[in-house]
């Protein structure tokens, strides 16, 4: 108490220049979230690899443009920029996201269909559980895996099942793709359905499921909402860019089909 | 009263230990029926003393034994643990169990020494009626008063059937009006007690109403031990003569004569021999005098009054000057001589109440 | 006296932002709340399951912690020296790790190709990730920190001369404990019981990386706001809600009863 009445009528100097450190610390973090030059991209997780790798080549290309990947399930990247997440351009996995993107008005242009993927079994290396097809589902001695039915990699999973008259459980359900390979690479989960595109990224092996698997995975894009029109032309050409024979052969050495 | 399980052990002291670049070195006995009163200025390392005895901390070289038991002796690797050395010991600063109530607190000893709860309590209840706390039994220490708490502490140490009764300054941090009695009433305890009992003081009221033999401990080290006559007549140190409130001269015997300071002169007790000698004189053998005075006293010098400190029916006067010295007169010599900070006065003493210490 | 109402200006400013910060959230939430569908929301299955099983699997971590926390935090709190150094760092570890690392480092350790869990999986026939004794493990080690730090700072915090006194009378260090030590410490155990039971309550990343997401199983309520965010966002906030008052409860809770009120000591 006593030390506090001393101190009382002096002037402190601290709280000036704490002030000035925060007010600094607030500045520093506004003006990196609004770097104008760069372009955000927000993208379905299974289209990582090819992404990174058109990214590098556009951007060779490009000099003045400059792309950030945000990835995620496209569900999330669908509320995300739902809830105003600024994010120029939206690659999804599937359309009904898209076109809840479109009806809130947040698009800038019609969506565009894009490359598609199939779905298959997906297993860790060698194979070691043995599993032959689709009929393995039921094998009570496995540990099975899907994607939530929320996110699209766990919805086509469900129409596979559906169409080969599997009853679809899951020991759980996964947020997204990536999570649920890393388990099947990690031996936790024994198979899993998921893209072809997938297994090379965590090095899992495929077990055939033919025609069952095509069950019309299209992947979607579309330019979003407000953006300079600087922005706007690199994340266009950007789209020009995938689109174009380059871009579309770099998807394909991926797994991904047109 | 009643006297403990095994109280009739001597307790052997004699240890040196070091903690935090304090060095301690202590050796003294405590026999069985005997108060050790052991005195010493503040931070002279009596209350690590206690926590050694008590068990709490180890000693470094030397050995403590209880009788024909060893307590602590680092050569032979022997520690006994505290909770096996039936040392009953009272804190100055109050150490009641805080979640306990007084009867639990009276009972604790009881029950770790593997009493049923319900036999530990009736022996705590024992105890406190003897002492005439059975009032006090359900309060929560928080709602006692110094005196009350120290009480229970006491009543609470001799319940756990110690053979050895270690008192911490137990009345150091008790108001005035409650020390008379609690002073007392340890004076009743300490004489019940079989064993040997461990005072610890700085107050030389305590010293005398309830002392056997004093041991002072002076920076880490016994500078002094015996009985109160042989400290008071031949005080080692400045604070033994302090404590016992004796003055305590310190110069050169030649002829006997001591030198003072500003060719001042002392006529010693006849008989001490020449040399570097310590004397001592008794406050009251001191004078005081408005005149110079007349007649046999070979010892006369002019003071100044420096301080005076009242007591009941008596006064100490500090005198500053060429024998620095303490007096003790009744308070209406005071009075009468019209004594006050900085005032003048003739002082006598006579040469046989100058002795030279041993 | 200007730097005086400068400091006071300054005060009340931060005090603002940290009322913005603190408040806003949960003002949105009840802005945001479908009241009319709220009794609806909470009373579908899937978010009664995961209700049932947040409260049951946090009470159960909340005790582990407690019951394998407490030895730790008093060996801990008995002695300084780089072991003990080394071992804090080790129990503090699950609390600066982001979750989701920690529920990998769980799935590498206790999973069924995990270093220990390929042991317990061969010997036993024990899986534990995709089960609720995985979310329980999950909870309890991100959450047996925050008891121990809690209970250690407690025990270190301690008045030590009572116990002297109860080791002059005869007490074992094991009954001093019991004697003066327990119950010193209850309300802290308490505290740290109670904290440790509101960080496992609102566990996510390591659970959902360890214990996986499936419905009555492993999906608790913070897992079931992941589920309905990504489908219906008004189940989302209705079981957030329901998660914050539950919170609130047990916190108002605890602070009445088992917490010391500031007028003892």
């Amino acid at each position: 108490m006593r030390r506090r009445a001393r101190q009382r009528p002096k002037k402190n100097p601290r709280p000036k220049w704490a002030a000035s450190l925060l007010a600094g610390i607030l500045a520093a973090g506004l003006s990196s979230c609004d770097d104008e030059n760069a372009s955000v991209v927000f993208a379905a997780a299974s289209l990582r690899a090819p992404l990174e790798e058109a990214i590098t080549a556009f951007e060779a290309e490009h000099p003045d443009a400059e792309i950030r990947l945000h990835l995620a399930g496209s569900s999330t990247l669908a509320l995300q920029i739902l809830q105003g997440a600024p994010a120029g351009l939206f690659l999804s996995a599937d359309e009904p996201w898209i076109r809840r993107v479109q009806q809130s008005g947040k698009t800038s242009a019609e969506p565009l269909p894009f490359v598609s993927n199939r779905i298959c079994l997906a297993v860790q290396k060698g194979n070691p559980r043995r599993i032959t097809g689709l009929s393995d589902w039921f094998r009570d001695d496995l540990r099975v895996g899907l994607c939530g039915p929320d996110v699209p990699a766990g919805r086509y999973a469900r129409a596979v099942l559906a169409g080969a008259g599997v009853e679809p459980r899951s020991v759980s359900d996964e947020p997204d793709v990536h999570a649920l390979a890393t388990k099947v690479a990690l031996g936790e989960i024994d198979v899993a359905l998921l893209y072809r595109t997938d297994l090379t990224i965590h090095d899992l092996e495929e077990v055939g499921i033919g025609a069952d698997g095509d069950v019309g995975i299209r992947y979607w894009l579309a330019l979003l909402g407000e953006h300079s029109p600087q922005e706007n032309d690199s994340l266009s050409a950007f789209v020009d860019f995938l689109r174009s024979a380059t871009g579309l052969a770099l998807l394909q050495s991926h797994g991904f089909a047109l | 009263m009643n006297t403990a399980s095994h109280p009739t052990r001597r307790l052997g002291v004699d240890f040196s230990s070091n903690a935090n670049d304090f060095e301690l070195e202590v050796a003294f006995e405590a026999r069985p029926s005997e108060t050790l009163v052991l005195v010493g200025p503040n931070g002279a390392g009596k209350s690590t003393c206690v926590r050694t005895l008590a068990g709490l901390r180890q000693i470094d070289r030397g050995s403590i034994t209880c009788g024909d038991s060893v307590w602590d002796d680092p050569s032979q690797n022997t520690f006994v643990q505290p909770q096996d050395r039936r040392i009953g010991v009272v804190f100055q600063d109050f150490r009641l169990l805080p979640h306990l109530s007084v009867l639990d607190n009276v009972a604790a000893g009881p029950r770790f020494r593997g009493q049923a709860r319900n036999d530990a309590r009736r022996t705590a209840r024992g105890w406190l009626d003897r002492f005439s706390l059975s009032s006090l039994e359900g309060r929560s220490p928080q709602q006692l008063s110094g005196g009350e708490t120290q009480r229970v502490a006491l009543v609470r140490a001799l319940a756990s059937e110690p053979s050895v009764l270690l008192l911490d300054e137990p009345l150091s941090a008790i108001d005035s009006s409650e020390r008379l009695a609690l002073r007392r009433l340890l004076g009743e305890v300490l004489a019940a007690f079989g064993g040997p009992r461990i005072l610890i003081t700085h107050d030389v009221q305590d010293a005398f109403a309830l002392a056997d033999r004093i041991v002072v401990l002076e920076n880490g080290h016994v500078s002094q031990q015996g009985s109160l006559a042989q400290i008071c007549r031949a005080p080692r140190s400045r604070y033994a003569a302090d404590f016992v409130g004796v003055n305590r001269i310190e110069g050169l015997v030649a002829d006997g004569r001591l030198a003072l300071e500003d060719d001042a002169v002392l006529v010693v007790d006849p008989g001490t021999p020449d040399g570097l000698t310590t004397v001592t004189i008794h406050p009251r053998a001191i004078s005081l005098f408005p005149e110079p005075p007349v007649g046999s006293p070979r010892n006369v010098f002019e003071l100044r009054v420096g301080s005076i400190e009242s007591g009941l029916e008596r006064a100490r006067i500090r005198l500053n000057g060429s024998l620095p010295c303490v007096a003790e007169v009744t308070k209406e010599s005071v009075r009468q001589l019209q004594l006050e900070p900085g005032r003048r006065i003739w002082v006598a003493v006579k040469a046989t109440e100058v002795h030279a210490c041993d | 006296m200007t730097g005086l109402s400068r400091a006071r200006t300054l005060g009340l400013f931060g005090l603002l932002v940290v009322a913005l910060l603190f408040g806003a959230p949960v003002l949105a939430l009840l802005l945001r709340l479908p009241w009319d569908r709220a009794a609806d929301l909470i009373g579908r299955r899937e978010v009664l399951d995961a209700l049932k099983l947040s409260l049951w699997t946090a009470t159960t971590s909340a005790i582990l912690a407690a019951a394998f926390g407490l030895p730790v935090a008093l060996w801990l709190s008995s002695g300084r020296g780089p072991v003990r150094a080394m071992a804090r760092v080790l129990v503090t570890l699950p609390m600066v790790l982001p979750p989701v690392v920690g529920g990998l480092l769980l799935l590498l350790a206790f999973g069924r190709s995990g270093v220990f869990g390929s042991v317990l999986d061969e010997w036993f026939g024990i899986g534990l990730p995709f089960t609720s004794g995985a979310v329980i493990t999950a909870q309890a080690w991100i959450a047996m920190p925050f008891f121990v730090l809690t209970v250690e700072n407690g025990i270190r915090g301690l008045d030590q001369r009572p116990l002297e006194a109860a080791r002059t009378l005869g007490a074992s260090p094991a009954q001093a404990f019991f004697a003066v030590t327990l119950p010193a410490i209850r309300p802290t155990i308490a505290t740290g019981t109670v904290i440790a039971w509101a960080r496992a309550l609102g566990e996510f990343g390591a659970t959902i990386t360890f214990a996986g997401n499936l419905r009555g199983e492993t999906r608790t309520m913070p897992l079931q706001v992941y589920a309905g965010f990504q489908s219906d966002p008004d189940t989302a906030i209705v079981t957030s809600f329901v998660l914050l008052t539950i919170a609130v409860i047990v916190l108002v809770l605890s602070r009445n009863h088992w917490l010391p009120r500031s007028t003892d000591r």
